[in-house]
């Protein structure tokens, strides 16, 4: 009887240079991919506080930027505040109940609470229920 | 029979560059660090102001109410009359008082957002799940 050896497999040449390039194709491309979706927020110093230890979802449904000079900004875009009534009411007709709509407000910690009160006023007025304030963890260096 | 002998290690292996590897290495370790968020972002829940209340049985159940003002130039946190300069002296109160009425918090318009917000947190902080935030101002 006779037993054919192992056959020796050549392992093929691991080119270098064209992964190289298609590293650094993936690499532009997250890069690009997340700087759009990090453009939705705009950047703020909000409230220095722990909250609640439930991080910000970045899916709630409205998520309202506050800058310090009153200014309202939705997905980075400025509105008035007749804007975004109107934003509120389409997100309330979509959902089909004002009690499923969410409210984040991210707001400047150096803004007057007066900006703040209107907006929690109009979202009263619209029968929003609730909100949230997003806050910086101090402690919260990642 | 004949057996063929199988050495170890007789495969040729191809050299890694080093230098490329590291480029890239390199390269993701800029981009993980220039895209990460150093500042965690967290939330505070507050309920806004409904109707008026309505007496009677709820008169048992009244929230504690603490205003949020801006007093001889800078904010301050009332309750009663006892005014507060800081979160932690107002949390301190609050922890000793009933939470089943839950709490409004009544901002005033004139003092910055980071001062809601410390009052927000201190009822959290104290205990209370029925929090509402009141516009005045």
């Amino acid at each position: 009887m006779r037993f054919s050896g192992p056959k020796r497999r050549s392992v093929a040449p691991f080119a270098m240079t064209p992964m190289v390039d298609v590293v650094l194709l993936l690499l532009i491309f997250f890069m690009f991919t997340s700087q759009f979706s990090q453009i939705t927020r705009t950047p703020l110093d909000l409230p220095e506080e722990p909250g609640e230890g439930v991080e910000v979802d970045d899916s709630a449904a409205i998520v309202l930027d506050l800058d310090k000079d009153g200014q309202i900004f939705v997905a980075a875009q400025p509105v008035d505040m007749d804007r975004l009534v109107r934003i509120v009411q389409v997100e309330i007709e979509r959902r089909g109940d004002v009690g499923m709509v969410d409210v984040l407000i991210r707001a400047d910690r150096n803004a007057s609470a007066k900006h703040l009160n209107a907006i929690a006023r109009r979202l009263r007025a619209l029968g929003v229920g609730s909100w949230k304030l997003g806050t910086a963890d101090p402690g919260g260096a990642r | 029979m004949r057996f063929v002998k199988h050495s170890k290690g007789n495969s040729e292996l191809p050299e890694l560059p080093m230098t490329s590897l590291i480029d890239v290495v390199f390269l993701l370790l800029v981009f993980f660090i220039v895209t990460v968020n150093f500042l965690r972002e967290q939330e505070l829940w507050s309920a806004l102001q409904a109707e008026q209340r309505a007496s009677g049985q709820a008169a048992d159940l009244r929230p504690q109410i603490v205003l949020v003002q801006n007093k001889d130039g800078a904010p301050a946190f009332v309750i009663g009359d006892r005014v507060f300069r800081d979160k932690q002296s107002l949390t301190d109160l609050l922890v000793l008082l009933p939470k089943e009425g839950g709490v409004f918090v009544k901002v005033s318009g004139d003092v910055p957002i980071q001062a809601a917000a410390a009052a927000l947190q201190a009822t959290k902080d104290a205990g209370f799940i029925k929090v509402t935030y009141v516009p005045a101002g």
